[in-house]
């Protein structure tokens, strides 16, 4: 083979390709250098072939968010999706080498893209489709039983952090969140869903296999959003009574999740004065 | 080492998503064993274990990575080493394999086997990291030869003589993909029948088959497709010169029913046995020849 004058180390090749491909359209140099050390048949432009490999990146990524996020996919059409993943993968570095875990940030993305000027609900969608998705992958643990839930005194229940199966999650939005994202095999056209004035509150779970989202009540959902961010039960229920006014079904909701196999564990953190 | 240290599996298919349906309907397929993408199992307990699980109880089943980057020039990801030695622990896969590649630097992946500089730098890189992996691993890997869309011009060493060397000096296996041998030789002008016979026979556990899409100036290795005839051919060369090894046809996009894709796994079994028949039928006449001498 024909030797260039000053082969790269494996590093230098390494780290030129890789630049090609992670900034194409931005940093055209390292694809000129790449293209100089390839050995391609004669009637080829190396070019062409180096596009098969910066190419592959952005449509890998394009089929695996449309994987993870088909009711953001489905609502907004092909084309545009297509185009808010170009310029999510321009603007964000993706650091998982798993390809089911490339959209964590795209919620965070899209919140702060355009896009949201027009659809100010695609964010809090593309948040509940990762939560399912996190929910579909997760490890789930044997649930808490309520005999082994043994907590002696007051002072000890309002201490006690619960901890949550690693399915569970909560998505707030002010928009018809459930709604949208049931509508994912609705025929674009056929979709009809009133927007204004319709917050929802989702609760994702597992149950067995299947990874089920569940309309809940807002007060529920912000009381268990505390926990699963893990505030001790006192705190929690004392800053949900100050939004909401004392009479809250703490118990019936606190036995739900148990039946549910929501609660796997519990701590009990410090006292003040232990 | 002697090709009957690696199990042999028979004819399997890979594990898709697409047919976990019809594979949880309880009806056993009409195949020996299945190829399960690493990634898509190390990271999830959810269905996908739960149908890998269910799978490898009745049939063998090996571990396919995509990730393990081992001619990167980033340290060896420690994490997903355990997270395999993990998934190996729980699912006691026949073979654990991946590629003769590297897919990112500085942490980031392209999410692409990308080719190698075959040259004595890379070849004592990639040795050092196969021994490392193996070490943690506590077992042997077998590693893939990638498809490629173009060569580099400071290589020194053929693709199939530094695949072996990596091999020998390493002591892992080789896991041929026939179809990307053929996939290569077309896109990069090389002989694949040459190719094959450079490859340590010794070496070789297992044998991929996939099909390719012709995008007219390059062939490319999507495995959307049958098995290309000119793949069958070369595989009747492998199996001549190999012997009987494990076989798996790969089929990634555009997924037909699972029936399909049995049949695939159906025809390699057939055209081993005829391979293999005639081999002997070659060896009993050279054999029959040489008494009359």
């Amino acid at each position: 083979m024909h030797q260039p004058h000053n082969p790269p180390s494996l590093s230098d090749l390494q780290h030129a390709l890789a630049a090609a491909i992670l900034r194409r359209g931005v940093d055209t140099t390292r694809a000129r250098e790449v293209s100089d050390w390839m050995a391609v048949p004669a009637r080829i432009d190396p070019g062409s072939r180096l596009a098969v490999y910066t190419e592959g990146y952005p449509a890998r990524l394009l089929e695996a968010l449309r994987e993870t996020f088909p009711a953001v996919a489905h609502l907004i059409g092909a084309s545009t999706f297509a185009a808010l993943v170009a310029r999510f993968i321009r603007a964000v570095e993706i650091h998982s080498s798993n390809l089911n875990r490339c959209g964590e940030s795209l919620p965070h993305f899209i919140r702060e893209d355009a896009i949201s000027e027009s659809l100010p609900f695609l964010a809090d969608l593309a948040t509940l489709e990762c939560a399912v998705q996190r929910a579909f992958h997760a490890y789930e643990q044997p649930a808490l039983l309520a005999h082994q839930f043994e907590v002696a005194t007051l002072a000890e229940w309002e201490a006690t952090v619960l901890q949550f199966q690693p399915s569970v999650a909560v998505v707030h939005s002010p928009w018809p969140t459930l709604d949208l994202w049931r509508a994912r095999d609705t025929p674009r056209d056929e979709i009809d869903i009133d927007l204004n004035d319709r917050a929802q509150s989702v609760v994702v779970e597992r149950r067995g296999l299947d990874v089920h989202c569940t309309a809940i009540d807002h007060v529920e959902a912000n009381l268990l959003a505390k926990l699963l961010a893990g505030a001790p039960l006192g705190e929690a229920i004392h800053g949900i009574a100050t939004e909401n006014g004392a009479d809250i079904p703490v118990g019936d909701w606190f036995s739900a999740w148990m039946r549910s196999q929501w609660i796997v564990g519990y701590a009990v953190s410090p006292l003040p004065g232990t | 080492m002697l090709p009957s240290d690696w199990p042999q599996l028979g004819f399997g298919i890979g594990l898709r998503a697409e047919h976990y349906e019809e594979l949880a309907s309880g009806r056993q397929p009409p195949v020996d064993w299945f190829e399960a993408i690493t990634e898509n199992y190390i990271d999830s307990g959810g269905r996908p274990l739960a149908v890998l699980e269910r799978i490898r109880r009745d049939a063998p089943v090996a571990l396919h990575g995509v990730a393990l980057s081992i001619g990167s020039v980033d340290p060896l990801d420690t994490n997903y080493l355990s997270r395999l030695r993990a998934l190996a622990h729980r699912i006691e896969p026949a073979l654990v394999t991946d590629h003769l590649c590297w897919t990112g630097v500085d942490g980031r992946s392209t999410f692409d086997l990308l080719p190698l500089p075959y040259t004595e730098e890379s070849l004592a890189h990639v040795v050092a990291r196969v021994r490392k992996v193996q070490d943690a691993l506590g077992r042997r890997i077998l590693l893939e030869n990638p498809s490629t869309y173009t060569a580099w011009r400071h290589s020194t060493i053929r693709e199939p003589d530094f695949l072996a060397a990596v091999a020998e000096q390493a002591d892992c296996g080789i896991l041929l993909d026939v179809n990307n041998v053929y996939v290569s030789a077309r896109n990069l002008d090389f002989d694949a029948d040459a190719y094959i016979d450079a490859i340590p026979a010794a070496r070789v556990g297992q044998i991929h088959l996939a099909g390719f899409t012709d995008m007219g100036s390059y062939l490319f290795d999507t495995h959307s497709a049958p098995v290309d005839e000119h793949v069958w051919r070369l595989y009747t060369r492998a199996i001549a010169r190999f012997g009987r090894v494990s076989t798996l046809v790969e089929w990634d996009a555009d997924i037909p029913p699972l029936a399909r894709v049995c049949a695939e796994a159906e025809m390699a079994r057939r055209s081993c046995a005829a391979t293999i028949a005639t081999k002997r039928t070659d060896h009993a006449s050279a054999t029959q020849s040489a008494q009359f001498v």
